[in-house]
C-alpha cells in the first residue's frame, strides 16, 4: 500500500505512450537531461563568466569612478556619463564615426556583393578570384595603413604620381593633412580591404541557394537581373544581415587607419570614437571617463545591431 | 554557345581587372620594401 | 536555465564588488626615503630593471656590462614597448608589484611625483660628490616640492645638424654655423639657392613631437617658456610671447621661402632625418643620437656637423630628452638599484654613452678628452648645462598630440600665417589642459 506521503513524492506520469519527458517540464527524463546540459555547458559559461562578464562588470564600475592612470580614485556615480555628453570632443568623433560608417557601408555591400555574383560558380579561375579579392582583408588593416602611408607622401608616394600622371591631381598633394582628402583615401581604402569580406560572406549564402530555382526560372525566361532580384536577394536575406552588422560594427570600432594615417588630425577633425577613447585614458590619463565612453560605445553598437537584427528578419520566422 | 562564351569572356575580363585593383597595391608594397630607404621617401626624379 | 544565469549574474556582481573593494583605493601612503647608510653598497640578489625600447642598445650594453662585473647582484632587463611604458608602469604600481629601477621618459616623471609612487632619493644624491654636474634639466623633471624623485640617465638632445659640403658650395664658412635666427634663414637662402633638389632647411611639419624637441630650445634660449609655475599650479604663458612668436616667425618664413621640401608637410616622423643624410639639405635641428644612427660614420665630421641650437639673437639651449632613474616606492630591491643606477653615472660608463647614441647626463664628463673623442656629442654636451624640458602634467597632451594645442598652434603661425589666432589658440588650449589636470 502506497501512503499518501510517497504518492506525493513520486514524479508523476511517467507510465503510458504520451507520457514522457515532454510532458511536465521537471519530468524525471527531463530533469535528467537539464542536468546534463547544464554539466556540459558550465566550462564555457565559466569562460564567459570570467573573461567577458566580470571584465565587462569591472569597467562598469570603473565608468563610475574618477579613475586616473596613477594615483587614487573615487567613486563618482554617473558624473561621467552626464559629462559624456556635454563633451564636445566625444560628441564629435561619434558623429565623424557615423559619417564615416554612411559612407563606406553602402559601397562595401555593393562591391562585396558584385565580387560575390562574380565568382560563385566554381569556373576556371574563380579560385584565383576569390583569393584575389579576399587578399586585402588577410594582409591586415594595420600592415596596409602603413603601405597606404607611404603612398600618400606628396611627391614621393605612388598615388599622387599616378594620379598626377592622369593628370587628375597635383603631384604634391598632401592627403594626410587636409580633412577631405584624407577621409576620402581612408574611405576608398576601407572599401577596398573589407569587400573581400563581404563577399566571402554572400557566397556562401549563394552557394546554399538550390539550382532548381534558378534553372526553373530559366524555364519561364527569367533575365539575370530578374533572377537576382526574385530568387537570390530574397533567400539571402540572412547573409546580407550579417554581412552589414558585421561591417557596420567595425566601422563604430574603426582605430587602426585613423591612427595610423592621420592621428585623428588635422586636429580631431578624423578622430573616432575608439580613438577618442584611447587618447582619453593613455593620453589624458582619465580612465574612469574613458571608460564610460567605451560603455556608452558598447550600448550604442548594441543597440544598433538589435535594430538591424530586427529589420532584416526572416519573414517567415516573424510569429503571428 | 555563343552566349556562353561571351558570358565567360565577360567574367574573366571583370575578374581579371578587379583583381588588378585588388592585388596591384600589394604587390606594389611587396616591390617598395626591397628599395633602400631613402631612395623611396625621395621625390621621383 | 533562467534561475542559472540569474545566479550567475548575481555572482558575477558581487566577485565584481570583492574585487574593487579589494583593489586598494589609495596609491602607497607615503614615498619612502631610504635610512640605512648601506644602502646601494654591496646590495644582493636581483634588480627589475625596466628600459624603454627606444633605448634598448644602451640598456643592454650596460647590463650586461654591469652582470658580468658584479656577482652578487644581478640586473634583470625588461624594455617595455613604445608607447606603453607610463601605462605598464602605472598598472604595475597599482598593482602592487613595480620593478626596482625604471628608465622612464623623463617627461612623465611629473606625473607620478606628486602621488608618492616614487622613492625619495634626496638624501642618497647629495652624497654623490657629481651631484651639481648632473644635467639640471633632468633633475628638475624629477624634482617636487624640493625633494628628488629621480636622477638623470640618459640624455637625448637636440642640436643643430648642418651640411658643411653644402654650406662651402654655397659659399658659406664651414665652420661658422648659424648662431641667430637671421643668420639660419640667410644661410638657408644661399643654400637653397644651388638647386638640383636641394634645400636649405628642413623640419618635421607633421610631428608634434618633433617640433616641440627643435622649436622650444630657441624659446629658452631667449629666456623664456611657455608655461610657469610648478607642477601643481601651472599657467600659459602663450600671448604676448615675443620669443615663442620669434620663433615661429622663423619657420613661417623657412615655409613660405620654400627653404624645406614640400613634403616636409606631411613628415610625421619616420622618415624625418633622411634627407639630410642623403646630403641634400643644409640645415636640420634634429637629436644627436638621431643622425649619428642615420649616417655613416663617414660623414660625420666631414659632411655632417652639429653645433647647439640658437636663440633668436644668440645664446643657446637644448631639449634634455631621454630618460631618468625612478625607483618605485614599492620596490623590492631598491639598494640593488641604487647600486646600479650609481654605477651607469660612473664616468667610465658615461663615456661609452656616445658610441651608443645617447648623450651623457654629467656636464663634468666634458673633458678635451672627450671632446677629441667625441665631437659630435660634446656639442649636444656642452649645451646640456643650459638644457631644459619643460616640468608639466600635461606635457604628452600639449606637445605630442595631432590635436594638441602645441601642433595647432604651430599650424596655424607656420602653415597658415595667422600669428594672433596661432597664439589665442595655443593659450587657451593650454589653459584648458592645465585646468583639466589640475589637482
Amino acid at each position: 500500500m502506497i501512503s499518501q506521503n510517497e504518492r506525493l513524492s513520486r514524479p508523476r506520469a511517467v507510465t503510458g505512450p504520451r507520457a514522457g519527458g515532454h510532458r511536465t517540464r521537471w519530468g524525471r527524463l527531463g530533469a535528467k537531461r537539464a542536468r546534463t546540459g547544464m554539466i556540459l555547458v558550465s566550462p564555457a559559461f565559466a569562460l564567459v563568466a570570467v573573461f567577458v562578464l566580470f571584465p565587462l562588470g569591472f569597467a562598469v564600475y570603473i565608468s563610475l569612478t574618477d579613475w586616473p592612470l596613477i594615483g587614487p580614485y573615487r567613486f563618482i556615480g554617473g558624473r561621467n556619463y552626464s559629462e559624456l555628453i556635454h563633451d564636445p570632443g566625444f560628441v564629435h568623433s561619434v558623429l565623424f564615426t557615423l559619417l564615416y560608417t554612411a559612407i563606406v557601408t553602402g559601397p562595401i555591400l555593393v562591391v562585396g556583393y558584385a565580387m560575390a555574383v562574380l565568382v560563385r560558380a566554381n569556373r576556371r579561375g574563380s579560385a584565383f578570384f576569390r583569393t584575389a579579392f579576399f587578399l586585402p582583408f588577410i594582409v591586415g588593416l594595420a600592415t596596409e595603413s602603413f603601405m597606404l602611408l607611404l603612398e600618400l607622401q606628396p611627391d614621393s608616394g605612388a598615388v599622387n604620381y599616378v594620379l598626377s600622371r592622369l593628370g587628375l591631381a597635383h603631384p604634391g598633394t598632401a592627403w594626410t593633412v587636409n580633412y577631405g582628402l584624407a577621409l576620402t583615401a581612408i574611405c576608398v581604402f576601407v572599401i577596398w580591404f573589407a569587400s573581400g569580406l563581404t563577399m566571402m560572406l554572400l557566397m556562401a549564402g549563394m552557394q546554399g541557394i538550390p539550382r532548381e530555382l534558378y534553372e526553373s526560372a530559366d524555364v519561364d525566361g527569367a533575365t539575370w537581373w530578374q533572377k537576382e532580384r526574385r530568387i537570390t536577394l530574397p533567400l539571402l536575406r540572412r547573409n546580407i544581415a550579417l554581412a552589414l552588422i558585421i561591417s557596420v560594427i567595425g566601422s563604430f570600432l574603426a582605430f587602426n587607419q585613423f591612427y595610423i594615417l592621420t592621428e585623428g588630425g588635422p586636429g580631431t577633425s578624423t578622430q573616432p570614437v575608439v580613438m577618442w577613447i584611447y587618447e582619453e585614458a593613455f593620453v589624458q590619463y582619465h580612465l574612469g571617463y574613458a571608460t564610460a565612453g567605451a560603455i556608452a560605445l558598447v550600448i550604442v553598437v548594441g543597440v544598433i545591431s538589435a535594430v538591424q537584427f530586427y529589420l532584416l528578419r526572416d519573414e517567415r520566422q516573424v510569429r503571428r | 554557345m555563343s552566349r556562353n562564351r561571351a558570358g565567360f569572356v565577360l567574367y574573366v575580363t571583370a575578374g581579371t581587372l578587379a583583381s588588378i585593383v585588388f592585388l596591384l597595391p600589394l604587390a606594389w608594397a611587396v616591390l617598395r620594401s626591397f628599395m633602400p630607404s631613402n631612395l623611396v621617401t625621395q621625390a621621383p626624379s | 536555465m533562467k534561475l542559472l544565469s540569474r545566479q550567475a549574474l548575481g555572482g558575477a556582481a558581487v566577485a565584481t564588488l570583492l574585487a574593487a573593494a579589494g583593489c586598494s583605493s589609495s596609491g602607497p601612503a607615503t614615498s619612502s626615503a631610504p635610512q640605512a647608510s648601506t644602502f646601494g653598497v654591496n646590495a644582493t640578489g636581483t634588480v627589475q630593471f625596466w628600459a624603454r625600447t627606444v633605448s634598448k642598445t644602451l640598456a643592454q650594453k650596460l647590463v650586461s656590462e654591469f652582470n658580468a662585473t658584479h656577482k652578487n647582484v644581478q640586473v634583470k632587463l625588461t624594455l617595455t614597448s613604445i608607447n606603453d611604458d607610463v601605462t605598464s608602469l602605472a598598472t604595475s604600481i597599482r598593482a602592487g608589484d613595480p620593478p626596482d629601477v625604471v628608465g622612464l621618459n623623463d617627461i612623465d616623471v611629473p606625473a607620478f611625483t606628486r602621488n608618492g609612487s616614487f622613492m625619495d632619493l634626496t638624501a642618497q644624491i647629495n652624497k654623490l660628490p657629481y651631484k651639481s654636474a648632473l644635467s639640471p634639466g633632468h633633475m628638475g623633471l624629477a624634482a617636487y616640492q624640493g625633494k628628488q624623485y629621480g636622477v638623470p640617465y640618459w640624455g637625448d638632445l637636440s642640436v643643430l645638424w648642418y651640411n658643411k659640403q653644402l654650406f662651402r658650395q654655397a659659399g658659406l664658412n664651414p665652420d661658422d654655423p648659424p648662431t641667430t635666427y637671421a643668420q639660419i634663414l640667410s644661410d638657408a637662402q644661399a643654400i637653397n639657392k644651388l638647386g638640383h633638389g636641394i634645400n636649405g632647411f628642413t623640419f618635421a611639419g607633421d610631428c608634434q613631437g618633433c617640433l616641440g624637441f627643435t622649436v622650444q630650445p630657441g624659446i629658452w634660449a631667449d629666456g623664456s617658456h611657455l608655461m610657469t609655475g610648478d607642477i601643481t599650479s601651472q599657467t600659459a604663458n602663450i600671448t604676448g610671447n615675443a620669443a615663442l612668436m620669434k620663433a615661429l616667425t622663423l619657420y613661417h618664413e623657412i615655409w613660405t621661402q620654400h627653404l624645406a621640401p614640400d613634403n616636409d608637410r606631411t613628415d610625421n616622423g619616420p622618415t624625418w632625418g633622411q634627407d639630410f643624410v642623403a646630403g641634400k639639405i643644409g640645415i636640420m635641428p634634429g637629436g644627436y643620437g638621431q643622425v649619428v644612427t642615420l649616417a655613416k660614420p663617414s660623414q660625420l665630421g666631414t659632411e655632417l656637423m652639429d653645433a647647439p641650437l640658437p636663440g633668436s639673437a644668440g645664446g643657446y639651449s637644448t631639449f634634455d630628452g631621454g630618460d631618468d632613474f625612478v625607483i618605485p616606492a614599492a620596490a623590492k630591491n631598491p639598494s640593488g638599484a641604487w647600486e646600479f643606477i650609481q654605477w651607469v653615472l660612473q664616468t667610465q660608463q658615461q663615456d661609452q654613452y656616445p658610441d651608443l647614441g645617447a648623450t651623457p647626463v654629467r656636464t663634468d664628463v666634458l673633458t678635451p678628452t672627450f671632446a677629441a673623442a667625441h665631437p659630435y656629442d660634446a656639442v649636444a654636451l656642452r649645451a646640456l648645462g643650459k638644457g631644459y624640458a619643460p616640468p608639466t602634467l600635461v606635457y604628452d597632451q600639449m606637445f605630442n598630440q595631432a590635436g594638441g594645442p602645441w601642433f595647432q598652434m604651430f599650424s596655424t603661425a607656420v602653415y597658415d600665417g595667422n600669428m594672433t589666432l596661432a597664439l589665442q589658440q595655443g593659450q587657451s588650449g593650454l589653459t584648458r589642459l592645465l585646468q583639466q589636470a589640475a589637482p
